[in-house]
């Protein structure tokens, strides 16, 4: 190593010459603009303190209150924490939402999270106070489009996240148009006949190269064990327990319809990565 | 000829245990093995036959060996 440690400074590599602790990293890096906060290896380090010199390995992050980071830089701390060898894969895809209500808005906000490079997001209706037991919005969304609601939630945790919107009903139609240039397409409805209208699609030419995670039985509270992940086909995956409509004294409850969402985004991000069995 | 029944644990297919192989003559297609076990035709229209992991139609022909699973999607998103 000849003396050289190399560490990572807010997601990039960098290779220091000799020992040094992270605040003189920075104050040689940019002395007029001193960061408000340092974090070294997840741990703040408190202003006017030194700390050990920096080892091989050490991640640091320097942040300014207020101050986005550029977009390289914020994407690689944002995914700092995810699977090594993926990411590229993740950034490059597209992925549909189709629906944004309890299903749709909780897989579109894991996979922003993730990293996923863009969204389709796809919605006619508007945020009611009835669809806040589950769904991923707040009471300042009410009476918004989902889509737009959604957008700019996502906007404020990853404001680099390229979103297309479609604020339209979805039918056997549109379908192949809205979603032509996704890798893959989550079916997110609430209605048996959406479900059914999207996995009837999927059977068709027009998508054969692309895949579908849709779910099916996710209401009440039943064991989140019961939820599995099924290939339905070549490429449909489904999720859910297969029985648990939503009906009268069987609603649909945030926790099991988040298990269900958290199987559907998982399947698209192993569909991604090429491991999907 | 013989087919491989998965379903739902709700739908009801007279008194067919689930992941049973039955019986059914040559040349018959999904709809006659509903029929068969008088599943109405109201109820028919929600189900997506899926043979072998592939997606058909109610009118497919099931062939000696199939595996049919009868999809039906339920409500809630």
């Amino acid at each position: 190593m000849n003396g050289k440690i190399q560490i990572t400074v807010n997601g990039k590599p960098f290779t220091l010459h000799a020992p040094l602790d992270a605040m003189a990293l920075w104050e040689r890096q940019a002395p007029a603009k001193m960061p408000d906060i340092m974090v070294v290896n997840g741990f703040p380090v408190l202003s006017g303190e030194r700390g050990r010199p920096l080892r091989d390995g050490d991640s640091v992050v320097f942040i300014r209150r207020g101050e986005i980071p550029s977009e390289t830089e914020f994407m690689s701390m944002l995914t700092a924490r995810n699977t090594p060898g993926l990411q590229t894969r993740f950034q490059e895809a597209v992925v549909g939402i189709a629906g944004l209500g309890g299903l749709g808005s909780h897989v579109a906000t894991a996979l922003a999270r993730t990293g996923i490079g863009c969204l389709v997001l796809a919605d006619f209706d508007v945020v009611e106070p009835s669809n806040l037991n589950r769904q991923c919005y707040d009471v300042a969304d009410i009476g918004k489009y989902k889509t737009d609601a959604l957008a700019e939630q996502i906007s404020r945790f990853n404001p680099y996240l390229r979103i297309v919107k479609h604020r339209i009903r979805l039918n056997g139609e549109n379908v192949f148009d809205i979603f032509s240039n996704c890798n893959v397409v989550v079916e997110a409805f609430d209605s048996v006949a959406g479900k059914k209208m999207l996995v009837n699609a999927f059977g068709s030419s027009a998508f054969r190269s692309q895949f579908l995670v849709t779910a099916s039985g996710l209401a009440g509270i039943a064991s989140p064990n019961l939820i599995q992940t099924r290939k339905l086909t070549r490429n449909v995956y489904l999720c859910g327990d297969l029985v648990s409509a939503a009906e009268p004294g069987r609603g649909l409850m945030a926790p099991r319809v988040m298990v269900a969402a958290g199987h559907q985004a998982t399947m698209v991000l192993r569909i991604l990565a090429g491991i999907a069995e | 000829m013989k087919i491989e029944l998965t379903f739902p644990g709700f739908l009801r297919i007279g008194t067919v245990k689930n992941g049973e192989t039955i019986e059914l003559a040559p040349g018959k297609t999904v709809t006659d093995l509903l029929d068969m076990y008088n599943i109405p035709p109201e109820h028919q229209r929600h189900i997506i036959p899926i043979v072998n992991r592939e997606e058909k139609r109610l009118d497919y022909h099931l062939k000696d060996g199939d595996c049919l699973f009868l999809y039906v999607p339920v409500g809630g998103g």
